[in-house]
């Protein structure tokens, strides 16, 4: 009788949901092994970035330099990917610039101000090319939010409404709906591998 | 009678047996005439003979060195290897296209014979397949014909591009053309299905594996041109957000999210739409993606081949938009969801958010390739946008998507409870805390790099530790440990050929965080005898040789490479110089790897044999990125792979009985 394990199970879920479920989270020592953890973590990271702010090589510079700008002959490559000579060149000239005191953003100019703003690998973020960013992340949000909005609707939906009760179990059902639903409950059996919850403790009490 | 001439004879021929496939299918579903759907469907098959044999054709003209054939002449010579020759065929537009409609019309046949059964539907899926086949038809014979001939035949050809005169890309552009071209199945699958009005969940059934097998092939294009890329292109990288790149990667990131999301209108019913809307999305950018190339509108790396098919294209895809939305409009009362979710906190609601971080890295791709036109059209201002603009907006949204990798496969359907989660994700959350805290102690000390491999931890960890337990129930029941692993994959393969492809994945992206975060380079002119060094690796340059072979010139640079005073290699990067192409020299890149470390190093010039300019790269890692990848092929290969009949439902039920509990739960009640 597999509709009726299944609102068994079901039951069994429920009961659990009630008495335990998130409430019981707080209650393990192991919660409390956890807040260590991450407060080490915190700890951790934070030290990290506060060393990590350390003068940057000046090859690192000019690979940064470098990978802002378009190098101007080729199909889509960065000053700092192309293998061209012309950009080699133009690597040379960041690092010098760079060594003789200049700032990034003072290198970044000088190109700007010889080839124009074609030169940069990305345009800046203002304006109408603040669409590039603003579009995708617009998009992401809407959907974010239609996912959220959903999410509610089933929180909202008593459990109870979409649960199998002691009344589905005891319907009379045709064979032929037994049948369908014994085996629509084996197939997501199968595919939890009878290691979810539900299926495991069901076959349990019935062994 | 010349190759050439054949070839134009069964083009023309294939033509007008597509036509017949198209029309005889379309009226026999519609007038219920069995015999005509038939017919369509033999007319199909025969179309797939005539375009091997227009293929046959071309391969024949390029062996034969016909060069009275334009296209042979224009990428061919005399001097090139025989397997040259033959990647000659898609060289150029109109061997891509032959090629294109070629493979369409095989895997077409294909559907035809295995799918004999499925009749109201597959009359609806040759009326789609063949209207394809005939718009690239259309092109092949009156547009960009392949075997157009010249009177005077040059003595010898123009030569092949040297950048295709490269092993990888003897595989990559097939396979990549053929990716495009096998996402037409399922998207016939869901024309039929929305022109018959049967919406249930049976076409999804059938195209289940064409569309893992299209996931497969396109995987190992994408794959592939990464590693041309990396070995030929000699900036020490293979992902360059380039927009032949992205173009080739949309479809892929839509079909990974349609593959999750049929999942879940296969179980609960649920979802239709939104699957219509990714299977005709993933079309559509194939064929966005067949057109970027060939267009050149947009600048690229990889664009080799320029023409003017752009404008037929995008009429095509305009049509193809707008028939299969039309029609998407029309079923829409039809796609009522057939049961209603439960809780976010199950597997269909992580597919859910998994279909929302896929579709938000496809959208921002898709946006960034685009966007330079809509700037040029709108603004009159040329620009490009660069790697940061994908690497800020798609980098946290693949990190969200490596944790929803680990996370979903776990949850239960409808309702996840909380003591499952902390059961099942405790081992491997502690896992992914601990290397987040090990990391930064190790020398990893940027944020990013840092939260991307703590996720990676989990990700991987919660895969195995569930596979662990997997076998661990099993060997309780007395099942060695890997017969039980075994067991595992033959029973439940979807599943657990799924975490291989997530495993693969995880590793591919440790590769990609470690080439990403933690490459050095260095770059210098060097005379005989003097040395760079970068970072522990001290190249020293010892001169330079010149060989000609073949009418093929290659240069190379020698250098010993030293590492803690210890002379560990020598290393040759170098440059061919193919005959015909004197000012387009293919650069040699010597790679090497030592623990994962690749020394890449690349021949940026030369002045005679006096010194040689160098830039170097190590790249950490690097191999875990065609590991993970090769990972994903053989996971997607072991989900693909046809399931045995399960014998055991035919076994009686006392010897059913005798099995372990957990194993019999199966059978048992339909036994």
């Amino acid at each position: 009788m597999s509709a009726s394990r299944a609102a068994d199970a079901t039951n069994a879920a429920r009961a659990t949901r009630a008495t335990g479920g998130w409430r019981s989270l707080l209650r393990r020592p192991s919660l409390l092994v956890a807040l260590g953890l991450l407060l080490t973590l915190g700890a951790v990271w934070g030290v990290t970035l506060y060393h990590a702010n350390q003068p940057k090589t000046l090859d690192q510079r000019t690979q940064e330099v470098a990978s802002q700008l378009q190098c101007p002959i080729c199909h889509g490559e960065s000053v700092a990917d192309s293998p061209s000579g012309l950009a080699s060149e133009m690597r040379a000239l960041i690092r010098q610039k760079l060594s003789q005191g200049e700032s990034e953003q003072q290198v970044i100019q000088y190109f700007e101000s010889r080839y124009g703003d074609a030169i940069l690998e990305s345009p800046p973020p203002q304006g109408f090319t603040l669409l590039i960013w603003v579009a995708p992340l617009l998009m992401l949000a809407l959907g974010a939010y239609v996912v959220f909005v959903l999410g509610r609707e089933w929180g909202a939906r008593p459990a109870v409404a979409t649960a199998p009760t002691e009344e589905d179990a005891a319907l009379d059902l045709s064979d032929e709906e037994r049948q369908r639903l014994r085996e629509t409950l084996l197939r997501e059996m199968e595919a939890d591998e009878g290691l979810s919850y539900g299926a495991l403790d069901l076959r349990k009490g019935n062994a | 009678m010349r190759f050439t001439d054949l070839g134009a004879i069964v083009l023309a021929l294939a033509l007008v047996f597509t036509l017949f496939a198209l029309g005889a299918s379309a009226l026999g579903a519609t007038l219920r005439r069995p015999a005509l759907v038939a017919s369509g469907r033999r007319a199909a098959l025969v179309v797939a003979g005539f375009l091997l044999i227009a293929s046959g054709s071309l391969i024949a003209s390029f062996l034969t060195h016909d060069f009275g054939a334009v296209y042979v002449a224009q990428h061919s010579s005399l001097a090139m290897p025989w397997y040259y020759s033959l990647s000659a065929f898609y060289g150029g537009q109109e061997g891509s296209l032959l090629y294109w409609a070629t493979m369409l019309s095989i895997f077409s046949s294909i559907a035809v014979l295995l799918h004999r059964r499925a009749e109201p539907l597959m009359a609806w899926v040759v009326v789609t397949l063949m209207s394809i086949e005939t718009f690239f038809l259309v092109m092949l014979n009156f547009v960009t014909p392949p075997f157009t001939r010249i009177t005077i035949p040059p003595l010898d050809g123009a030569g092949l591009n040297p950048i295709l005169q490269d092993p990888g890309m003897l595989i990559h552009p097939p396979m990549l053309l053929m990716g495009y071209m096998s996402w037409s199945l399922p998207f016939a699958f869901a024309m039929a299905a929305m022109i018959s009005g049967r919406l249930d969940a049976g076409w999804l059934r059938s195209i289940r594996r064409w569309t893992l097998a299209a996931w497969m092939i396109q995987s190992c294009g994408l794959l592939l041109g990464m590693w041309w890329a990396y070995h030929v292109l000699g900036w020490g990288g293979y992902w360059g957000w380039d927009p032949v790149e992205n173009a080739a990667l949309l479809p892929w990131l839509t079909a990974t999210a349609f593959l999750h999301s049929t999942m879940v209108q296969e179980r609960r019913g649920t979802l239709k739409v939104w699957n219509l809307t990714l299977i005709i999305a993933t079309f559509a950018l194939s064929i966005f993606g067949t057109f970027e190339v060939r267009s050149g509108i947009i600048s690229s790396v990889h664009s080799f081949a320029y023409s003017s098919v752009g404008p037929f294209f995008l009429g095509f895809l305009v049509v193809v938009l707008a028939i299969s939305f039309g029609l998407f409009f029309y079923r829409l009362p039809q796609l009522k969801p057939e049961a209603e979710f439960d809780s976010v906190i199950s597997r269909e609601g992580s597919f859910l958010i998994n279909n929302l971080l896929l579709a938000g890295v496809a959208f921002a791709t898709f946006w960034g390739t685009i966007f330079p036109i809509i700037s040029a059209d709108l603004r009159g201002q040329t620009m490009t946008v660069g790697t940061a603009f994908y690497q800020q907006v798609n980098g946290p949204l693949f990190i969200a998507l490596i944790f929803m990798m680990g996370v979903g496969p776990l949850l239960a359907w409808r309702r996840a409870s909380a003591s499952s989660l902390l059961r099942l994700f405790r081992w491997p959350a502690l896992a992914a805390v601990v290397s987040a805290i090990a990391l930064p102690l190790l020398g990893v000390t940027g944020f990013w790099a840092d939260l991307a491999l703590a996720v990676c931890v989990f990700t991987g960890v919660t895969i195995l530790y569930d596979t662990w337990r997997g076998m661990r129930v099993r060997h309780g029941h007395g099942e060695s440990y890997p017969t039980a692993l075994a067991m595992l994959f033959n029973r439940h393969r979807q599943r657990y050929g799924g975490y291989v492809v997530h495993l693969g994945l995880v590793v591919l992206a440790v590769g990609i965080i470690g080439s990403q975060f933690f490459q050095t380079q260095g770059e210098g002119q060097l005379k005989v005898g003097q040395t760079l060094i970068v970072s522990g690796y001290s190249l020293t340059y010892l001169g330079i040789t010149d060989v000609t072979n073949n009418g093929v010139e290659t240069i190379q640079t020698h250098f010993n490479v030293s590492q803690n005073g210890h002379v560990i290699e020598q290393v040759a990067p170098g440059e061919r110089i193919f005959p015909g192409f004197e000012n387009q020299p293919a650069s040699i890149v010597a790679i090497s790897t030592h623990q994962l470390k690749d020394l890449y190093v690349f021949l940026a010039g030369y002045d005679g044999s006096t010194s040689a300019t160098i830039r170097v790269f190590i790249n950490p890692l690097v191999s875990l990125v065609w590991a993970g990848g090769l990972l994903m092929v053989v996971g997607g290969v072991l989900c693909w792979w046809p399931e045995r009949r399960r014998a055991a439902r035919l076994v009686p039920a006392r010897v059913v009985a005798a099995q372990p509990a957990l194993v019999a739960a199966g059978e048992e009640a339909t036994s």
